[in-house]
């Protein structure tokens, strides 16, 4: 979404009626902080409204997910204590995934035997939902810490495994054939034109696994060991302490977005070259 | 300089021979083009020279010596540029140092004074997402060039550009090549271009893939300096090429279906 | 002249299983599917020996091809039935919400602009952490999952069909306009086409979240399904049992997938195509 947004500047041709009707209000960062300003206070506003005449253990009013925010945040900080605890768990995690996915990774797409030889399990694995990892888990390692890294772990590693194979599998023979006739070695071959290449695709799965490993986390949290912001989240819903749900949800909805925002940069960076940092003024 | 001798390739999953008893010399300092239709081998012969295509049978010999694998003595220029879109202009230029092991201070030198040879100094620090056809091309070539090879090779190489890029590009290559007394053997079916460029165009044919015919182009050097096309020389080579080429087109097909 | 099939960044995996099928269908006694083979073999056997010593960390095939004769038809495929019902009414539920929503936002400008933030951020959201109160709302069972698969497979057909909408190639409107299609006209004959290879790859995206979506509220909120089984087995460390509802979803998946990628290629055939240089 983010990459359509850069190209958001062009009205579509053809479109409903209706469309660009004003077309300059709705391109311009004035108008579009105001639209989106506007549509806020209309959601905030119909959600106090219906939330008032609704017992407070269905639903909580803003005002009181407000207070509750000052609370977790600000006075007794249990919020961020939480929330530094499962981001921390899943770097940890993300880092392993990282490291084992690019390195099997590029083995596996340049060698075809050990990729025939690993591919049924890495395709079962990658398919089958990353929830379906916790049940199993808990009986091979019981409820502890090691549970959260190895499901995070395991939610992260198989989108950059798989990425990476695809990605140095579609490095253009004629690029390798360039080296080649410059008399590059199989290593220089690999360091020089190999991994450029299959950026863009280790970047799709480190998006991918970025944001994989954060749901492994809350899940980890929700499902077996009762900590971090997803233990949070928890007992605040046991105690029917509505308000403090929703300031949890609030605050892994915010570590989401910024990993999304964060991924999405992190290509432009890294990669001068690519479309995604040409594009960007 | 460079001499090919019996060279046969066939492909196992076409299924017939693509070359068939290919010979082909070319001299120290010559331009050879070699000319065909389109499928009837000419890229895979000079890949075959360039080392990137073992034959099936044959011999290739560099000044003297065989050269079956890729060295430091031929370079070659492809049709669709195959420059790094993650390097900048210079260091694709210095690729082919960098893989020889030239230190950073003297390649970056050397790439710089092919870069300029091209005229593109000032595009240096740009990477080629963000340069003309015509530009990347000329980066390619001077890639090829700034590892001073004995043999510079070239399929196609002004094939993905338009017309009047071509015509300019030509000229420069012109220039360069007999500035610097190179060995060339150059891949084309442009029968002008070819003309234009060459010593000698060598007509290739199609089952079997091996030259059939060889024409010397005395026309005086340079050719960009005055109008060669209106030359009475230029039109019967050029009319005897295309008659030749006529029939392999229309075997080509044959073949092909 | 090149003409190569290249699966776009990100959907690398999926996409190569129709192609993995086909090539197993027409070459099947390949090398590589020899090394699979072994691989499977060796693997199987050190599993078995293993296994048979340590029963409870992670069983062993024959005690799991065992436990699956013994509750495959009693326990587990009512259980998969229901999953899968919840499943397929959730898809249907947000594959026309998704076209729909997607659509309005890639085409008006004013609906882009409000609702695009929410949708991410709500897509981003783990919809685990949104169980709590949805059961709250909704209670548990039928229900609850049923919009937790909407919930998971509603926002990439909305994104995906939102960019496709949105990036129809002017140069093909331009076409349109030239042989004076009415907007009607070239709605249905440019937009929508030109739209249904990013549809696919959204609804791809988003069955899969239906499947992980479905599985996670079985396994915390409700009383039936795929996901009650794996977690009332593991509780009793009734290992055996575990895997076989583990292997069966995983089967499920694949199959799933391959099915919708089959799907996929016959009715957008020119969409992974690329340009002959």
């Amino acid at each position: 979404m983010t990459a359509s947004a850069r190209i958001a500047g062009t009205p579509p041709v053809g479109g409903l009626p209706g469309a660009g009707r004003r077309p300059g209000f709705l391109y311009r960062r004035s108008g579009m902080f105001i639209t989106r300003a506007m549509t806020l206070g209309v959601i905030l506003a119909v959600w106090e409204w219906y939330a008032s005449g609704v017992s407070i253990a269905l639903l909580a009013p803003p005002s009181k997910v407000a207070a509750s925010f000052y609370r977790l945040v600000i006075v007794e900080q249990d919020l961020i204590v939480a929330l530094a605890g499962s981001v921390w768990t899943m770097f940890v995690g993300l880092g392993l995934a990282i490291v084992v996915g690019i390195t099997l990774g590029m083995l596996m797409g340049r060698s075809r035997t050990l990729e025939a030889v690993l591919d049924p399990y890495v395709l079962f694995l990658y398919v089958l939902p990353s929830v379906a990892f916790v049940p199993v888990l808990v009986v091979m390692l019981g409820i502890d810490v090691q549970l959260r890294l190895a499901l995070v772990f395991l939610s992260a590693v198989f989108p950059l495994l798989i990425n990476t194979i695809a990605g140095v599998k579609h490095v253009d023979a004629e690029l390798v054939d360039s080296g080649r006739g410059f008399c590059a070695s199989e290593a220089q071959i690999i360091r020089t034109i190999i991994l450029p290449a299959s950026l863009p695709f280790i970047f799709a799965g480190i998006r991918i696994g970025f944001s994989a490993a954060w749901v492994g986390v809350i899940v980890a949290e929700m499902t077996a060991l009762i900590t971090g912001v997803g233990g949070l989240l928890l007992e605040s819903a046991s105690r029917f302490r509505t308000a403090d749900v929703f300031v949890a949800i609030f605050g892994i909805m915010v570590v989401a977005v910024t990993i999304q925002w964060f991924t999405s940069r992190l290509e432009g960076w890294l990669t001068p070259w690519s479309r995604a940092a040409l594009d960007t003024p | 300089m460079l001499e090919m001798l019996d060279v046969n390739k066939a492909f196992p999953t076409s299924g017939g021979k693509v070359l068939d008893g290919f010979n082909l010399t070319v001299d120290e300092g010559e331009f050879v083009s070699l000319i065909g239709p389109s499928g009837c081998g000419k890229t895979t012969a000079l890949r075959i020279v360039a080392g990137l295509l073992p034959p099936s049978s044959g011999l290739v010999f560099v000044n003297g010596k065989a050269s079956l694998s890729p060295s430091r003595e031929k370079a070659i220029v492809f049709q669709h540029f195959n420059l790094f879109p993650w390097r900048n202009a210079l260091d694709n230029v210095a690729y082919g140092l960098e893989m020889q092991g030239v230190k950073k201070a003297d390649r970056l030198r050397i790439a710089r004074e092919y870069l300029d040879l091209m005229g593109l100094s000032a595009s240096e620090k740009q990477f080629p997402a963000q340069l003309s056809g015509g530009m990347r091309q000329r980066i390619g070539i001077a890639r090829a060039l700034a590892i001073a090879p004995k043999v510079l090779l070239m399929d196609e190489p002004f094939g993905a550009l338009d017309a009047l890029t071509r015509e300019y590009l030509q000229g420069e290559l012109a220039r360069i090549c007999e500035e610097r007394r190179l060995t060339t053997l150059f891949v084309t079916h442009s029968i002008d271009e070819a003309i234009y460029l060459s010593d000698r165009v060598v007509v290739m044919g199609v089952q079997p893939g091996r030259v059939i015919a060889e024409f010397k182009i005395s026309l005086p050097k340079p050719r960009g300096a005055y109008n060669f096309r209106a030359e009475p020389a230029y039109a019967t080579v050029r009319e005897e090429i295309w008659q030749l080429l006529e029939t392999q087109i229309v075997r080509a097909e044959k073949v092909a279906s | 002249m090149r003409v190569a099939v290249r699966p776009v960044p990100g959907e690398a995996g999926i996409a190569g299983l129709a192609g993995w099928r086909a090539a197993l269908k027409h070459r099947l006694f390949t090398r590589r599917n020899a090394l699979r083979l072994l691989s499977l073999a060796v693997v199987g056997s050190v599993w078995e020996a293993w296994g048979r010593g340590n029963p409870f960390f992670a069983s062993y095939p024959t005690a799991i091809m065992e436990a699956s004769a013994r509750i495959f038809f009693p326990e587990v495929l009512p259980a998969f039935v229901t999953t899968v019902t919840a499943l397929f009414v959730g898809i249907a539920i947000a594959t026309p919400i998704g076209l729909a929503v997607g659509f309005a936002m890639g085409r008006i400008r004013l609906a882009d602009v409000a609702l695009t933030p929410y949708v991410n951020a709500i897509y981003a959201t783990p919809r685990i952490a949104l169980i709590p109160i949805l059961v709250l709302w909704l209670g548990i069972d039928f229900n609850l999952r049923i919009t937790i698969v909407a919930l998971g497979a509603v926002f990439p057909i909305i994104v995906n069909t939102y960019a496709g909408a949105k990036h129809v190639d002017p140069e093909l409107l331009d076409i349109g306009r030239a042989f004076m299609a009415s907007p009607r006209q070239a709605l249905w004959s440019i937009v929508l086409p030109s739209s249904l290879p990013y549809f696919f790859a959204g609804f791809r995206i988003g069955l899969g979240r239906g499947v992980s979506g479905v599985i996670v509220a079985e396994m915390t909120a409700a009383l039936t399904g795929i996901g009650r089984i794996l977690i009332s087995h593991a509780k009793y460390l009734q290992t055996a049992e575990l895997f076989v509802g583990i292997v069966l979803l995983g089967l499920f998946s694949l199959v799933l997938m391959d099915a919708v990628t089959r799907v996929q290629r016959r009715m957008t055939p020119w969409a992974n195509w690329e340009q002959a240089r």
